[in-house]
């Protein structure tokens, strides 16, 4: 959920709300009180509520009852129809099946939530632990995975162009990452924010897949969507976000038309507007930030992003440029100012003037 | 089964987890070329759904998903519609299934 409060969190947040929970929990007397006090501080209705509960309650007695960070994950079978979402073939805490692509939603969605609750301490898609539910096997020889605003939507390809869309786990992270900017940012899904939408969703899901592999921004091949296409496709990827434009040059498909700056921007009424054309632009920003910065990205350039979107300063109308000033503010705040001039370094790069 | 009669009917396919220049290409279903058995489903399909006289369908605002624009002209009745997934309506999911299934017969992308 989105903070209400105009700036960023006050460094005294750098310690996380289960932490802080965990304080108060077992801490001595002054331990909790200063946990709780500390709880207090942060706006948000999660922490607002979970501090009341614990005042309520008398402390830690609330607090042992209160569930933590659960993942309750549903794979539905669509069975070829395009009704959802199915039927129940794999719940939580089950046994793996015969069925592949059951068990890669299954741990696709495991692995994203784990993701955001482990590197930005966020509790599933609404940080309020939202239940995950994907349907596979969605429609005949289906081309596509979207999240329809309540779960994930898997078809399984048409064998000639594309592969099952279970099977790349950046692709599963980039589609509950709209369920993430749904819930936050809200931006609007046209022109340049819903490029900066399909961005976010790029920067997550390769995140996503990168702290599956606790690979360091330099060993990560920053490419979305790889084994999605069949052998039959001359491309490696539906996106680079090292290189935007070179991910794919195919006869059926045509060539991957992305732009890496502003200078190549393309304006066009397809695509809404370009969002997975243009998002090229911020994708390419966020590398050069990752690549700058070094380490895990997830810790510095991922935490920097993570914020923006659920700064209130940033409008659902945000542009590419409106959006690389909310980075820098958040860049200083938690970082300060020398990763903010990395920051800045990388936009301009990409030809994003920031005002 | 409804009659046969001279169909031609224009899809393109716009969104989806990426921008393919290649698939957003419009392609073109002519009656003339169709078999007698698939041009005489289409009709049905056309017929069933009620293509011509149904309300435009909600387009829900699903990230990723796809938007079908489908134009047919059957005899003088001419009308395009924008299908966005997941499509609610069984028949006139049914219809934009029976016109990719003979785009994809025809080999065409």
């Amino acid at each position: 959920m989105r903070r209400p409060s105009s700036g960023p969190r006050c460094a005294c947040h750098i310690i996380p709300p289960h932490i802080l929970r965990r304080i108060a929990e077992h801490g001595s007397d002054a331990q909790r009180r200063a946990a709780l006090d500390t709880l207090g501080t942060d706006q948000t209705l999660r922490l607002a509520r979970a501090t009341y509960e614990l005042l309520d309650a008398g402390g830690h007695h609330a607090l042992a009852v209160t569930p933590g960070f659960v993942k309750q994950r549903t794979v539905y079978d669509a069975h070829g129809a395009e009704t959802l979402p199915g039927r129940v073939v794999r719940g939580e805490g089950a046994d793996a099946v015969r069925d592949i692509p059951v068990n890669e939603a299954y741990d696709g969605l495991g692995a994203t939530f784990d993701f955001y609750a482990q590197a930005y301490e966020r509790n599933s898609i609404d940080d309020e632990g939202l239940h995950l539910d994907a349907t596979v096997h969605y429609g005949s020889r289906y081309d596509n995975a979207f999240w329809n605003g309540q779960q994930m939507v898997f078809g399984d390809g048409d064998g000639e162009l594309f592969n099952r869309f279970t099977v790349a786990l950046d692709v599963i992270g980039h589609e509950l990452t709209h369920g993430v900017t749904g819930d936050e940012a809200g931006l609007v899904y046209m022109g340049q924010p819903g490029a900066l939408n399909e961005s976010i969703s790029d920067v997550f899901g390769s995140l996503v897949k990168q702290y599956a592999r606790k690979q360091a921004a330099a060993e990560a091949d920053w490419l979305i969507g790889e084994g999605l296409f069949t052998a039959k496709v001359n491309g490696v990827a539906l996106r680079s976000m090292k290189a935007p434009g070179t991910a794919f040059d195919d006869p059926v498909l045509g060539k991957d038309e992305q732009p890496g700056s502003m200078d190549h921007y393309v304006r066009t009424s397809a695509d809404n507007g370009g969002v997975h054309i243009n998002s090229g632009i911020p994708n390419r920003a966020f590398y050069l930030v990752a690549t700058a910065l070094g380490g895990h990205a997830w810790e510095r350039a991922g935490r920097i992003w993570y914020e923006t979107v659920r700064d209130r300063r940033l409008r659902k109308t945000a542009t590419f440029a409106q959006f690389a000033r909310t980075t820098l503010l958040n860049a200083e705040h938690w970082f300060g100012a020398d990763v903010r001039k990395d920051v800045a370094a990388a936009w301009a790069e990409v030809g994003v003037k920031v005002r | 089964m409804a009659s046969t009669r001279p169909l031609r009917i224009a899809l393109q396919v716009d969104g989806g987890l990426a921008s393919f220049p290649g698939l957003r290409r419009p392609v073109t279903l002519d009656s003339g070329n169709l078999s007698p058995g698939q041009a005489a489903q289409l009709c049905e399909l056309i017929d069933r759904s009620d293509f011509f006289g149904v309300s435009p369908p909600h387009r829900a605002n699903a990230p990723d998903a796809r938007t079908y624009t489908v134009e047919i002209e059957d005899g003088p009745r001419r009308r395009t519609l924008r299908l966005t997934e997941p499509i609610a309506d069984p028949a006139l999911r049914q219809l934009l299934s029976g016109i990719r299934s003979c785009v994809q017969r025809d080999g065409k992308p």
